[in-house]
């Protein structure tokens, strides 16, 4: 580890060198899968050689024309709305209730929202498998199980970006403000919070995209070939068509990789002076 | 009027609950909870259940077998290996990152690293193991490049083992770890600094005696965090070996193998790996409870 680099008393304008060649590494070594991604999509053979022999868009125009390129991202897309509505609806009167009617619940909420972090996604997926394969309730190889999934994992997510925005906009206070001047339970929730939260909204929404979109795994034991999703065809691609493969998921990671800048650019510095969102 | 006559009368029950908005409040939190309770809670128990053999002749042979079988009891062991190293690789390396994303003086350097960080640390999963296959694979670009500078890599090493798997695993442990301390080194403050310089303390001081017992809960539940996520990564291994013996894909061959298929097993080893998660996941939990005393 390096000296101390700077103290505030007098600063030392000591050129950080070592840092910048570190922070280089770290960007070269994490680009460097995606540069090959990128590369072997467009390039003719690279099996036996270190650089590619040729370039070409052949591969980029038949994984894009494949017949099952436009359904599967489609899929992809629908869950991933679909959880983000879902993940809203669900959660936003709730935490708003939770907040100003009732308090004494919040940690129980808080627990059962995060837990999802504590369950693998295998595990997870199997212990759905075992209860909605059966009757009464049959959902397996429907897309409803898929988005229910897909809100259970999302939802320490969308609980940490909603339940911030109202504890920094003082939601009580604006509730109790409400009625007093004669406005019933919801007539705030609507008017007020929900419009001061949509930074918080906005965020959750695209963790929610991030999360799941091209998503593989839930896709895969879920609901699979019934109602395949772009992440289990681009895993079944590979077998016979490696550089196709890599052309869409660039498609894809393009996809979840803007929601995550997109993300960054709402949460930003902002999360640390404005705490809202 | 009829208000104020119920209200001179003292309502009870029911009635007090409505008045009171308590029947609105616990209508309004049924969706929540009810969804809660059908998809998490239920789910989870008749996994449990199922892992006992089900509650008519209980019996605890499942879950004994997933550390007596060899195969069963092997894919507990990798599966802790490779969370484990992969967790400290990233710890270590993710620790120096922070650092240096933190005290780097570019604000431009400072954003587009931890823009970076963000971005990689969600980028796990199959594409990940496509891009390594190319690079790192048996004919991969690296093992190429490597083998005509006279060097065989495969002679001591494949992608397709467990060093391989936990190189790939580093590859979304370190920006992880990167997200998780940039807030614990945000939160070391300069006063700090200061009073050391003026106590006469040097920079070695600063690190031993503040920085290091600041930042040692952030860092052991980052690490915590990253060894349950290795333990339950699926997509990556699996991408990268169909059959590695780790526990997830181990759980899915058995409940989907054409030749085996042992629900109850499928549901003991689950089980399993249910209960090292969670610990994990509790214990970063009250760790980072810790942490949170110094950021505020």
């Amino acid at each position: 580890m390096t000296q101390v680099t700077h103290d505030p008393g007098q600063p030392r304008r000591r050129p950080q060198v070592g840092l910048v060649a570190m922070l280089a590494v770290f960007a070269a070594l994490m680009l460097l899968p995606t540069l090959g991604t990128i590369l072997f999509s467009v390039s003719e053979g690279w099996t036996d050689t270190i650089l590619p022999t040729r370039f070409l868009p052949d591969y980029w125009i038949d994984a894009l024309t494949d017949p099952l390129f436009l359904p599967t991202f489609t899929r992809a897309m629908i869950a991933s709305v679909a959880t983000m509505l879902v993940s809203v609806v669900l959660m936003a009167p709730t935490l708003y209730v939770l907040h100003v009617s009732a308090r004494r619940l919040r940690p129980l909420a808080e627990f059962v929202s995060l837990a999802p972090f504590a369950l693998p996604v295998v595990v997870f997926a199997l212990a759905l498998i075992r209860t909605y394969s059966v009757p009464p309730l049959v959902l397996t190889g429907s897309p409803v199980l898929l988005v229910i999934a897909y809100t259970v994992v999302s939802l320490p997510f969308v609980y940490r970006a909603i339940d911030n925005s109202l504890s920094a906009l003082d939601t009580k206070t604006i509730h109790e403000a409400a009625q007093t001047l004669g406005a019933g339970r919801w007539a705030p929730f609507f008017h007020v919070v929900l419009p001061s939260i949509r930074r918080g909204l906005l965020a959750a929404v695209l963790l929610v995209l991030s999360v799941t979109f091209g998503e593989y795994t839930l896709s895969a034991f879920l609901v699979g070939d019934a109602w395949q999703t772009s992440g289990v065809w681009v895993y079944k691609l590979w077998d016979n068509k490696p550089h196709q493969t890599m052309a869409v998921g660039i498609v894809g990671f393009a996809i979840t990789w803007t929601a995550s800048l997109l993300l960054l650019a709402v949460l930003g510095r902002r999360a640390v002076h404005d705490p809202v969102g | 009027m009829s208000v104020a006559g119920l209200s001179a009368r003292r309502a009870r029950g029911p009635v007090r609950w409505f008045r009171e908005g308590r029947l609105g409040t616990a209508i309004a939190l049924t969706p929540f909870f009810g969804f809660c309770v059908l998809f998490e809670l239920i789910p989870v128990l008749i996994l449990l259940v199922g892992a006992i053999g089900g509650l008519d002749e209980p019996t605890p042979k499942y879950l004994l077998k997933v550390f007596q079988h060899p195969i069963y009891a092997q894919s507990v062991v990798n599966s802790l290996i490779l969370a484990t190293v992969s967790g400290i690789v990233g710890a270590v390396v993710g620790t120096a990152i922070g650092y240096a994303i933190t005290a780097s003086r570019h604000e431009r350097i400072r954003n587009s690293a931890s823009a970076l960080a963000n971005v990689s640390s969600a980028s796990g999963g199959v594409g990940l193991a496509f891009a390594f296959i190319i690079l790192l694979g048996a004919s991969g670009a690296i093992t190429i490049a490597l083998r005509s500078v006279g060097i065989d890599l495969y002679s001591s090493f494949s992608l397709y083992s467990l060093p391989g798997l936990i190189i790939v695993y580093c590859y979304f442990q370190i920006p992880l770890m990167v997200v998780l301390m940039l807030p614990a080194f945000t939160a070391l403050k300069p006063e700090w600094r200061e009073a050391n310089m003026s106590l006469g303390g040097g920079g070695r001081d600063f690190w031993r005696r503040i920085a290091i017992p600041v930042l040692a809960p952030a860092i052991v539940s980052s690490f915590i965090l990253m060894f349950a996520s290795g333990m339950g990564a699926y997509a990556t291994a699996v991408a990268l070996v169909a059959q590695a013996n780790l526990m997830p894909v181990q759980i899915s061959i058995l409940r989907s193998g054409e030749v085996i298929f042992k629900p109850a097993q499928a549901d003991a080893m689950a089980t399993v790996l249910l209960c090292f998660v969670a610990a994990a996941v509790a214990l970063h939990y009250l760790v980072r409870r810790r942490t949170q005393r110094w950021s505020r």
